[in-house]
């Protein structure tokens, strides 16, 4: 029980956090803003680790955390090279093509 | 191996510190190339930490080596491809795509918890409800998730168009329904922890379909930044799942921050998320002009 009501109040902290790190955003930044969030809602990839760690010798358990894990690790890694891209558009220092 | 612990209390709360301040980061032009390799940082560092730390106490046998080497090759691989290679202009749709993946990650955990379930009862009764609580959030918010992306998707690549059904009143009842199943699949699992695991999944997927195609094609964007706080909120209920707080954390943060954003991008179209969400593609003009 010790670990549920600790994570119940790391919940509510990690909520209001989330509600006050973004003011402002400019709306050119909207699309990349969403792009950065998404890849770092891919870090389920955790909890498809654990699963798989945890599951031992159980093949469909591993077989389900192994495609949960390439989903997610398909979101991660997609999804801050996308951003990258999108966000290399507006350095000045380089030239544009 | 005592010094083992510690060391991944620490590398997860660097962790946290650098995923908020590259949210933090990515709102401001000048900050957010960098705030976005931070973040890229910081999810290394999580995943560096979770098999550190499982390697010191439980070990990992090879088996799940050359599992999580696999997953983590084909998924990674087909990511950066992807990324590669889209154009430019794709870019609303192939987030779409990524955010989809990530429900669809945190509804697999959930259905492998669920099926092969290896809890040994030391959690007592209320912990027991909690867990079941959360698989079945997990399993719901990412199947409302995975397919709604998929749609939103679709929609903006031109696959798919608006069926005329889903612009009367028709779509709220086939809502409501899917709503009702899920409820009803979602109450079953949580007392005992096996039946009514795919009626929701099934359910909640359609409700996915059913919330995502009547909205215009315009609106998208909105839609895929609720959909990303979605994916958010599937997280945090995965961390309840496996029993990390760090996941607890980052799934709340991107969930908080998602639905800020989605009221920012609202506030951008002069537009009131109700009347994105239940508006429609055809009365939607209807709708701003009378509100704006």
């Amino acid at each position: 029980m010790s670990f549920f009501s600790e994570a119940l109040w790391v919940l509510l902290l990690g909520s209001l956090l989330g509600l006050e790190l973004i003011g402002k955003v400019p709306p050119t930044l909207h699309t990349p803003l969403m792009s950065g969030a998404n890849a770092i809602s891919g870090i389920t990839m955790l909890a498809a680790l654990t699963l798989i760690i945890k599951s031992g010798d159980n093949l469909p358990l591993l077989i389900i955390g192994s495609i949960s894990l390439g989903f997610a690790l398909f979101n991660v890694i997609g999804g801050f090279l996308v951003t990258d891209r999108m966000l290399a558009m507006f350095s000045r220092k380089k030239t544009r093509k | 191996m005592t010094f083992i612990a510690p060391i991944k209390f620490a590398i997860d709360l660097l962790a946290v510190l650098l995923l908020a301040l590259g949210i933090k980061g990515l709102s401001k032009v000048r900050s957010a190339r960098e705030a976005n390799r931070l973040a890229g940082i910081a999810m290394m560092l999580a995943a560096f930490g979770v098999l550190l730390n499982s390697q010191g106490t439980i070990g990992i046998s090879i088996n799940s080596w050359i599992w999580i080497i696999c997953g983590t090759l084909i998924g990674g691989l087909l990511g950066a491809l992807t990324a590669k290679r889209v154009p430019m202009t794709a870019m609303p749709e192939i987030v779409a795509l990524f955010n989809g993946c990530g429900g669809m990650s945190s509804l697999l955990v959930a259905l492998g918890v669920a099926l092969f379930p290896s809890s040994d009862g030391s959690d007592g009764v209320v912990g027991e409800l909690i867990r079941n609580f959360s698989i079945v959030v997990s399993l719901f918010v990412g199947a409302i998730t995975f397919s709604g992306s998929i749609v939103a998707m679709a929609k903006l690549q031109g696959w798919l168009s608006t069926p005329s059904w889903t612009q009367s009143k028709a779509r709220h009842f086939f809502n409501i329904f899917c709503a009702v199943l899920a409820l009803i699949g979602g109450i079953y699992l949580s007392i005992d922890g096996q039946n009514g695991l795919f009626l929701i999944v099934i359910a909640s997927s359609l409700l996915g379909i059913g919330v995502t195609l009547p909205i215009g094609g315009a609106d998208m964007p909105v839609v895929i930044s609720l959909l990303n706080s979605y994916s958010g909120v599937a997280a945090a209920a995965a961390g309840f799942v496996v029993g990390s707080q760090l996941l607890i954390v980052a799934g709340a943060m991107v969930g908080a921050a998602g639905l800020i954003l989605t009221q920012v991008m609202c506030d951008g179209m002069n537009r009131s998320l109700v009347s994105v969400l239940f508006g429609g593609a055809l009365g939607s003009s209807s709708v701003a002009s009378g509100g704006g």
